[in-house]
């Protein structure tokens, strides 16, 4: 089972409803259901709606409500739509207060049309106030219309973003990786809260323990990277929790969703690539675009402890569009595996869908078709549990990227970690402060059959450490060398490792980093299911529904690669769009028919430029799908045993010590 | 509504896209970087994937890379070329600041293919010709009937003032198909003088992808296949120039 929810809807079509005069909009709406659209996106640019005089929302709620298409509104404000300033209201870029600053101190360009902008502040009072009041105009327009026209909103679906949190980050700061270095607002307005809520946090008991003055150590300027970090995480969620109370404080019958928004070409680490090529006359970079769908789509974002899917956002403004149409396709494709098999998709402006060939929008609507049907999942077989989602990962998580490709995702919710019953491995970053709730949850997530391991950083509390030592009582810690020094301590159905922080020179360092992934990914029993010899292609496997996987090989270069495919075992595989297409048309498979090859552990390969390669692989060892539903299987039997005697032995309680003194 | 800037529209038909450049052909761009002291912030040449210098040293680079043009931006005058570039108008008007610090920083920088041929000229000495205030409205006529896409562009002073696809929706269906009811109709309306290009689609994105645009579209002109509502000698006269010029 993938804890994801399924999203009937990975290709969602964009609108832009205030561009379409009444007359138009009726024919293109029309147009669009001739060519099967049901569903509708639309954004809602605040500037837009403060003028609406011409009511452009409702009519088109109403024409949609005409036609029986659903609609999502999305109302957070995100980047790259077509109106000025990403439609929001002018006057806010009047003063320089209401701007966010970036890690080093400068604004955040976004070079997109159809004006270039700096990033507004959400922390700025007068932005945070607009913006609510915005909010509360929508939901009082769609609680009327819910009045009047109760059918109305029943196709209506109010979509919260993140908003522009993840691209608080400084250009300058491009490395190997998109996102580096510290992501945040680092302005007044925002540098005052941080310093409220920093002594807000450290004010707790826990924090005081064992005197007052402890707290001084968390505020120390040593910790402000860690404090930063977390203060840019409380952000976000207290920007979503509200966010999602003020849409619907009229509007009760209102479906929300939540969802992660990410436009590639407004991201903040293409600015000067931007610069180069608008100057230039150059044509985008493409593999930065694609790489930051990878980096993206990893990021397991959430609200109030629920998933919030992921979505890629491509515009026909930016960069993207200079790129030829193979490498667009790509692009799309690429946002489609890594988004919609877990949960979220594509958005895409409805122009710029129709000019792709038909041919190409008939493969993506296949795949996703059988994605809404929960026939493709992308599993995770490992967390990196970092404090911030949009900051840089500590180099555990970089190693683990790079080893585990798209079966890594970086979460910064430890609730979000527990609702997925996939991931057998979840890695704690260094930066993470480590406090007694924090430790319960992560003991109960090892408890439940995962192996979860804590690095020895001097960021617990006192409470935080007691929990620990109470919670590992009784279990005999094992010391194993992983490059570094590591206890692993069993624990319920999982492990417990704990590793000290990797250090020394740059070379020393990788290796010990190295050292300590294998270990884990070892212990945890991860194996990639499908790997390739030549590391320009990338691998996605996703498991279908009725067992076996669909692997698909990316090649992201302008090259014919050819290389083996190497799997775990002995397997048959096949061409995957052949295989869905017969079992579309309700054919069942024949031994010997031809289409599969012989059992092997090892396929050569070629994959055309700009290739993404569907391949269908059966015979693939269960075993540790197995295991891991035998654990969880156990653990509810345990339970229900200890509930059982509690109820019925007086005097027994469900701790090992009361257990033998029943019995002794 | 009509947006006054229609970015979407205005990169159809002013901005067509054109083919990748293979790495074997494009040995002859200058690879163009941008450093923050002598560290490579970003470094960028179309079809090359020079991303692994980023972090290195401009002189570590240089040594890497031989054989190359090099042109070389501060990170400080190009956030300030930036930041500038956010105080006007729209778009089009921002990277015409970002253009024009690059050749201030790197006056040996080579600006190609950006600009298209028609707006160059509506930039350029057409505003020492023509009025100070005046509109081109384009009808692009697709394959069959019906099909027609039509923009147009408000100059004033020299700059773009305005660029969208006009709301027609006042017009009966009869005036929207009569060049002079429609020229006129937008004349009152934009309150500039008018003037009309009626084109099929197919003409239009040959011309803008020529290698000598003027010359194609004053010989489009002669053979009556671009139609010019009203028919004005002026305006005939400098397209013929223009084409005189470019062949």
């Amino acid at each position: 089972m993938v804890g994801e929810p399924t999203n009937l809807r990975p290709i969602q079509i964009l609108v832009h409803y205030w561009e379409l005069r009444p007359q138009a909009l009726a024919q293109k709406l029309d147009e669009l259901i001739r060519h099967g659209i049901q569903h509708l996106a639309t954004f809602v640019p605040w500037q837009a709606v403060e003028s609406d005089i011409a009511h452009t929302l409702p009519r088109f709620l109403q024409a949609a409500r005409d036609r029986r298409l659903t609609v999502s509104l999305i109302l957070t404000p995100e980047l790259g739509v077509h109106y000025p300033y990403s439609g929001l209201p002018k006057d806010i870029f009047s003063q320089s207060e209401n701007l966010a600053l970036h890690e080093g101190g400068g604004n955040v360009p976004v070079l997109l049309p159809p004006i270039g902008f700096a990033l507004p502040s959400l922390s700025a009072p007068e932005v945070g106030k607009r913006y609510h009041n915005f909010l509360a105009r929508i939901d009082s327009l769609l609680a009327d219309l819910g009045r009047n026209q109760p059918k109305l909103l029943e196709g209506v679906t109010a979509v919260l973003g993140g908003g522009f949190w993840k691209y608080y980050r400084d250009p300058a700061r491009v490395g190997e990786r998109a996102f580096t270095g510290v992501a945040g607002d680092f302005s007044n307005s925002s540098q005052l809260s941080f310093r409220q809520r920093v002594d807000q946090q450290f004010s707790s008991r826990e924090f005081q323990d064992p005197s007052p003055t402890a707290a001084q150590r968390w505020k120390s300027r040593a910790l402000e990277g860690v404090n930063r970090r977390w203060f840019a995480h409380q952000n976000e969620e207290v920007f979503r929790m509200r966010s999602s109370q003020s849409i619907r404080k009229k509007a009760l019958g209102l479906q929300v969703h939540q969802a992660e928004i990410f436009t590639p070409e407004a991201d903040p680490s293409l600015a000067m690539s931007r610069f180069l090529q608008v100057t230039g006359g150059a044509r985008a970079d493409f593999k930065r675009l694609s790489a930051l769908v990878v980096e993206a789509s990893s990021r397991a974002s959430c609200a109030a402890g629920s998933a919030a899917e992921p979505f890629i956002h491509w515009t026909k403004l930016g960069p993207y569009r200079s790129l030829s149409a193979a490498e667009r396709q790509f692009l799309i494709f690429q946002s489609l595996l890594l988004c919609g098999s877990r949960g979220g998709g594509v958005l895409i402006d409805e122009a710029e869908w129709f000019s792709l060939s038909p041919a190409f929008r008939a493969r993506a609507d296949g795949l996703a078709r059988q994605m809404a049907q929960g026939n493709f999942k992308l599993p995770t077989a490992a967390y990196y549990l970092v404090p911030h989602l949009w900051s840089e990962a500590s180099d555990p998580g970089h190693e683990m990227a790079r080893r585990l490709g798209p079966s890594l995702r970086y979460a910064s919710s430890i609730e979000r970690v527990a609702s997925d019953t996939d991931a057998s491995l979840v890695v704690v970053d260094p930066n993470w402060i480590l406090n007694r709730d924090s430790i319960q949850r992560l003991l109960s997530l090892a408890r439940s059959g995962k192996v979860v391991a804590l690095p020895r950083s001097p960021l617990f509390t006192d409470a935080a450490r007691r929990e620990l030592a109470q919670g590992l009582v009784d279990g005999p810690a094992l010391d194993i060398p992983m490059g570094v020094s590591c206890s692993c301590i069993s624990i319920g159905a999982g492990q417990l490792v704990l590793f000290d922080v990797p250090e020394g020179g740059s070379e020393v360092h990788a290796e010990k980093v190295r050292t300590l992934v294998t270990g884990l990914l070892g212990l945890a029993q991860i194996h990639p299911d499908a790997t390739v010899s030549d590391g320009r292609l990338r691998v996605v496997s996703l498991k279908r529904k009725h067992g076996g996987l669909g692997v698909f090989l990316l090649n992201a270069t302008q090259r014919r690669i050819s290389g083996d495919l190497y799997f775990t075992g002995e397997v048959t595989i096949s061409d995957l769009a052949l295989v869905i297409r017969s079992e579309g048309a309700g054919m069942k498979k024949q031994a010997g028919d031809g289409a599969s090859s012989r059992p092997a552990a090892r396929f050569g390969l070629e994959v055309p430029p700009l290739g993404i390669l569907p391949i269908n692989v059966e015979g693939l060892g269960t075993d540790s799908e197995e295991r891991r539903l035998a654990a969880l299987s156990g653990q509810m039997n345990e339970s229900n045993v200890l509930e059982a005697a509690a109820s019925e032995l007086p005097g027994f309680s469900e701790s090992g010590s009361g257990m033998e003194a029943v019995w002794n | 509504m009509e947006l006054t800037f229609d970015w979407v529209g205005f990169q159809e038909v002013f901005q067509p896209r054109r083919a990748p450049v293979a790495p074997t052909l494009n040995r002859h761009s200058p690879i163009r970087i941008i450093v923050e002291g002598q560290v490579v912030r970003e470094v960028f040449c179309e079809g090359d994937d020079l991303s692994g210098w980023i972090g290195q040293s401009l002189e570590q680079l240089q040594a890497g890379v031989r054989g190359r043009e090099f042109v070389v931006l501060d990170r400080e005058a190009v956030d300030q070329a930036i930041s500038r570039a956010f105080e006007v108008g729209h778009f089009h008007q921002q990277l015409d600041l970002l253009r024009g610090a690059s050749l201030k920083q790197a006056p040996e920088i080579r600006l190609h293919g950006p600009e298209h041929f028609w707006v160059e000229a509506l930039k350029g000495n057409w505003s020492k010709i023509l009025p100070s205030s005046y509109a081109l409205f384009f009808r692009f006529e697709g394959a069959t009937a019906g099909q027609e896409r039509d923009f147009i562009v408000v100059v004033r002073r020299g700059e773009l003032a305005a660029f969208h696809r006009p709301d027609l929706s006042f017009l009966s269906a009869e005036r929207k198909k009569n060049p002079a009811d429609l020229v006129k109709y937008l004349s009152d309306k934009y309150l500039v003088p008018v003037q009309g290009f009626f084109l099929s689609e197919a003409l239009w994105n040959q011309v803008s992808t020529s290698d000598r645009p003027w010359r194609d579209l004053a010989q489009a002109v002669r053979k009556n296949e671009v139609r010019l509502h009203p028919w004005r000698w002026s305006v005939a006269a400098l397209l013929g120039v223009r084409g005189l010029k470019n062949s």
